[in-house]
């Protein structure tokens, strides 16, 4: 198992290095930069290019990419242009907000999405199992933009109950901190509850027509123990395969939801780099993008075998 | 030195600005109360804090609390003196002699004297977006600790519309940063807020600074002058792109302020008795630069087939919902430029002439593509209406949506495949005559194609040397623009701002002043 994770982990870093190529070479072809945001709109064209020799943007492509390049093998992720600060500390500052966030809803998605698809198996092709699975089916059909503000509409304004927007720190009080999360963490976990549903239901009902499922109900076991020991354990593998994907989606997704909400984490900060064209972030926050899903899929495949004695990588 | 009192636009507007500032006075002094925090939602958050190194409105909104110019503009936009005591004009009109008020304090307890007002002119003449105007001085010096002189190389009788121009603002900074490179100046000023904190994607922070100076020569709020006081303890300037939060953030009291309240919101917020709504009318020109060089935009009578064949009564009134006012003036009425030379060309709805001229124009069924900013949502649809409008006089048309950045450098390249190019000229206007039209002068045009007669025009106008010398020559520039259809002119958009009644003191104007503001 050890030399099957570090195999991976050098596997990775040609597909960074890709990832990298890629989102630089992307930004360099996109019309617009920085200084036209840094100048504003009123500014000439003069005015604009004085200020892009200013920031160091009228330096050929290639001496751009290679200073990128020569920074990132020393673990430099360069300096933002509009931020003022290293990238790789503003993403430091930023990606607590948005770990939390995607953790949050992730709970969310799992305490409600599981239970639900269990319940609609169990209680196949009946009303419940038809309600679930519509409810279900209108999480995974919602924009999480939509909800986002449908939410702020009802339990802001309509309720008084939660803030509309903005982050509170867990320092100024852990009650109102959980309340700066809890819509946001509701908006971008609810597609991913409807799709973790939905599967969970459908590997449940393959598992539950299993024969061993048989031989332990003709055993008198009580249909807790059926499910919970023998039917859900195995139900998990293609569970766990679309739990890893839907950390990854959650974490992604957290660049709508965390502008909904003016939350300042990395999803945000991505955002507001990819309108002003501030290159450095852009390219810092995609890398740690890329990293994180090639680290969580590490982690899916490290679980199958904890999960399934059969599966084996060495 | 012979030396001649100010112009006669100087001095009319100054007593404009006084008239303006017992007006502005009229809250009673005992409901004054200092203390608490005011949270501002604002539409963007500042690419930078450094007020030299931009034209962005963000930026403004902030910074602007925070620093003083030597000369800044009224209510009226006139020029007034800030940090300037009294100001001069030789009678050769080629030095400007400024007498520094004396007792300022910088942020980082600082005493200002004429050393940092000319040092903070050399910089911004260094790294100064809208430089350009600088380039006619000839020398600036500072004789004594009081006193700062600027010598131009020729008679520019709008010297004091430049250097209080507040496009880019031309902000004092400590001497101490002078050699700060574009971006990189520490935010230190001397106005009623200081610096606490900024978070680029997020806040900025600012606290009262109590070792400001109030201006006594006025008696409140004045513009970007005046008699300040910094009631509230601090100012959290929060950066909220959506509208929706920024309404719902409005309504719960989470905001005390925000700069921009969508029309809609607006119409259901009027009867809202937590919140007061302040229409600033007249807040931008919304317009759509023309590419002459493109085909079939690089003949005339096509263009002005457009031009006169488009109701803008009806792209103002979706675009905007209904708050607009229409006005073919790239300045506007009680402005002293303001002119309506080109009316003729504005707005003449008449498509059975248009198609006429089209028909005869020679048009081949080009496709005319429109290049608009989904971003701000009453362009786009403007740019929606204006589609079908095209269409109906006869043109193919194709909606071309790009992001901010996308549309800036397209639009700077004639070549990139748009004919109309979506806009909102809003501080331009506002400042005056040069920033209507300045983005029309030059090889960098942004209508594509160098027009010598323009240029020609608008030198004129930066050296003619009475205001109604100078009101006479932007007649004609406007007409131009009109004439050669450089500009498409749809009308002026109202600007909603809004606070929580708590609020109190608060003047609308082109940037959110918080000075002279209290909560109850």
């Amino acid at each position: 198992m050890g030399r099957y994770i570090i195999q991976r982990v050098l596997a990775a870093f040609p597909v960074l290095l890709i990832v990298t190529l890629i989102s630089f070479c992307i930004m360099q072809l996109v019309p617009g930069d920085p200084a036209t945001v840094m100048a504003g709109p009123q500014a000439t064209a003069a005015e604009i290019d004085r200020v892009r020799v200013q920031l160091g943007l009228d330096q050929p492509f290639l001496t751009q990419l290679g200073r990128w390049l020569w920074g990132l093998t020393q673990g430099d992720l360069g300096r933002s242009i509009l931020l003022g600060r290293n990238v790789s500390t503003a993403i430091a500052e930023r990606i607590p907000i948005t770990l939390t966030l995607a953790l949050m809803s992730f709970l969310l998605t799992l305490a409600i999405g599981i239970p639900c698809g269990i319940i609609a198996a169990l209680r196949a092709n009946t009303w419940i199992d038809q309600a679930v699975m519509t409810v279900a089916l209108i999480g995974v059909s919602l924009p999480n933009f939509w909800l986002g503000l449908m939410l702020i509409i009802f339990f802001s304004v309509i309720l008084d109950l939660m803030p509309a927007g903005g982050y509170v720190s867990i320092a100024q009080g852990v009650w109102p901190w959980f309340k700066s999360l809890l819509l946001p963490a509701l908006s971008l976990g609810l597609l991913q509850m409807g799709l973790l549903a939905r599967i969970t239901r459908s590997t449940m009902l393959e598992v539950l027509r299993q024969d061993y499922i048989r031989t332990a109900r003709a055993k008198g076991l009580p249909t807790f123990k059926v499910v919970g020991k023998h039917a859900l354990k195995n139900a998990m593998i293609p569970v766990i395969t679309v739990i890893g994907i839907i950390f990854s989606l959650l974490l992604t997704g957290s660049v709508v939801i965390e502008t909904v909400y003016s939350l300042p984490g990395l999803g945000r900060l991505l955002a507001t780099s990819i309108f002003s064209r501030d290159y450095p972030v852009i390219q810092g926050g995609l890398l740690l993008t890329a990293a994180m899903f090639v680290g969580i899929n590490l982690l899916v495949d490290v679980l199958y075998a904890f999960l399934d004695p059969r599966v084996r990588y060495d | 030195m012979t030396v001649r009192r100010l112009s006669a636009c100087f001095r009319t507007a100054t007593a404009i600005a006084a008239l303006v500032a017992v007006g502005l006075a009229a809250e009673p002094a005992f409901a004054q109360k200092k203390g608490g925090t005011a949270v501002i939602a604002q539409e963007a958050g500042p690419p930078t804090l450094d007020m030299h190194f931009s034209t962005n409105i963000a930026v403004r909104n902030v910074v602007m609390q925070v620093y003083e110019q030597l000369v800044t503009r009224d209510e009226t936009n006139a020029p007034m003196m800030e940090l300037a005591e009294s100001f001069a004009e030789s009678t050769d009109g080629l030095t400007y002699t400024f007498k520094i008020r004396k007792g300022i304090k910088f942020h980082n307890g600082k005493a200002m004297t004429s050393a940092d007002v000319l040092a903070s002119y050399q910089r911004f003449a260094r790294v100064g977006v809208q430089r350009g105007f600088f380039e006619q001085i000839a020398e600036m010096s500072a004789p004594d600790a009081d006193t700062f002189v600027i010598k131009m190389r020729k008679r520019m009788p709008v010297a004091i519309e430049e250097f209080s121009q507040f496009g880019n603002p031309v902000v004092i900074y400590p001497a101490e940063q002078k050699d700060r490179e574009g971006g990189k100046a520490d935010p230190i000023g001397t106005g009623p807020f200081q610096y606490v904190e900024w978070v680029a994607d997020s806040h900025v922070k600012l606290k009262r600074f109590d070792g400001y100076v109030p201006d006594t020569r006025h008696k409140g709020t004045n513009g970007f002058g005046g008699h300040k006081v910094a009631w509230l303890d601090e100012l959290d300037f929060r950066y909220v792109k959506e509208p929706v939060a920024r309404v719902a953030g409005m309504e719960t009291g989470q905001f005390h302020l925000t700069e921009d309240i969508p029309t809609k919101a607006a119409k259901r917020l009027k009867d809202n008795k937590a919140l007061t709504l302040y229409p600033v009318q007249r807040w931008w020109i919304h317009g759509a630069w023309v590419n002459q060089t493109n085909p079939p935009f690089n003949n005339r009578d096509i263009r002005r087939a457009m031009q006169i064949g488009l109701d803008m009564d009806e792209i103002m009134d979706v675009a905007t919902d209904g708050a607009f006012d229409l006005q073919p003036g790239f300045q506007y009425p009680g402005n002293p430029y303001y002119t309506d030379a080109g009316k003729q060309y504005y707005n003449v709805k008449d498509v059975k002439k248009a198609q006429e001229l089209l028909k005869t124009a020679g048009y081949k069924g080009e496709e005319i593509v429109l290049m608009t900013l989904p971003a701000y949502q009453s362009m786009y649809d403007a740019a929606v209406v204006m589609v079908e409008q095209m269409k109906a006089i006869g043109f193919k048309v194709r909606l071309d949506p790009v992001d901010l950045p996308t549309g800036a450098a397209r639009q700077r390249k004639p070549d990139s495949g748009w004919h109309l190019s979506f806009t909102g000229l809003g501080t331009g206007p506002a400042v005056g005559p040069f920033g209507a039209t300045v983005l029309l002068v030059g090889p960098n045009t942004l209508s594509q194609v160098q027009d010598p007669t323009f240029d020609k025009l608008y030198e004129e106008m930066q050296t003619g040397a009475t205001l109604d010398a100078r009101k006479a020559t932007f007649a004609k520039l406007q007409e131009r623009i009109y004439e050669d259809v450089k500009m498409l002119k749809m009308g002026d958009l109202t600007k909603v701002m809004a606070a929580r009644s708590n609020v109190k003191g608060f003047i609308p104007f082109r940037i959110p002043r918080l000075w002279n503001v209290w909560l109850e």
